[in-house]
């Protein structure tokens, strides 16, 4: 008889009990061209995707934008490393996707900030973050 | 007319009679300038946002020094949408 060892359950334990610094580091301003990307997920927290002026916002794997705030209602650099951010152009006029015209630009503009909160357990800590971009080929071509 | 002439002139009459069915007009062309390129997705040159901050204290708001960062595509190819995710490295000395 095939016996198999039961797993055994242990609580996931940081070694070090300190929070990290990317908890406090939160998106102080986040435009994408002139869309706000920030209003739209702190303002949309119960949906899952938002549109305006042409263009919208979701996360990849479906889940609600409000998954990027954290209890004080700020987008942290900590959360939204567990999300792929999407930004993609919207007609205007029947809300069909519509891809960003080649060889056109937008700017992505963000601004970060130590949240005031921040206690001293942070003293001395750093944080190097990477932002990764990636453009992907509208559908219909 | 003897059998042997009347052998000839038959063997020269099927000749011509397959000849003239044998020949067919054709012509050909042939267009070799045709080249098939795959088109591009291609994100404006890669520059740094460059957050270069030290000492910071709560409260304190960074801005990078090559703030906005031009996402546009410069290739051929519309994007539908454009994906952003982040990557922190910690370090925690307390």
């Amino acid at each position: 008889m095939l016996r198999l060892p039961l797993p055994i359950l242990l609580p996931m334990l940081d070694s070090n009990a300190d929070p990290d610094i990317d908890e406090e580091i939160i998106v102080d301003k986040l435009l994408y061209g002139s869309f706000d990307v920030k209003a739209a997920i702190t303002g949309n927290s119960g949906a899952t995707s938002y549109e305006s002026g042409g263009y919208g916002i979701r996360l990849e794997n479906g889940s609600l934008l409000g998954l990027l705030l954290d209890a004080g209602g700020n987008i942290t650099l900590n959360r939204w490393e567990s999300y792929v951010l999407e930004i993609y152009d919207v007609a205007s006029v029947d809300l069909v996707p519509d891809g960003l015209a080649g060889t056109t630009s937008a700017n992505f503009d963000v601004d970060l900030k130590l949240d005031e909160t921040a206690g001293n357990e942070y003293q001395g800590d750093s944080l190097n973050i990477t932002f990764s971009f990636t453009l992907n080929q509208h559908s219909s071509q | 007319m003897s059998v042997i002439r009347r052998l000839f002139l038959l063997i020269i009459l099927i000749i011509l009679a397959s000849g003239a069915t044998a020949a067919y007009f054709s012509d050909q062309e042939t267009s070799s300038n045709n080249k098939v390129t795959a088109g591009t997705l291609e994100i404006g040159t890669p520059v740094d946002i460059d957050f270069n901050v030290s000492g910071a204290v709560p409260g304190d708001v960074f801005t990078g020094d090559q703030n906005p960062y031009d996402i546009g595509n410069e290739g051929s190819v519309d994007a539908d949408h454009v994906e952003i995710t982040v990557t922190n490295t910690v370090t925690d000395v307390r």
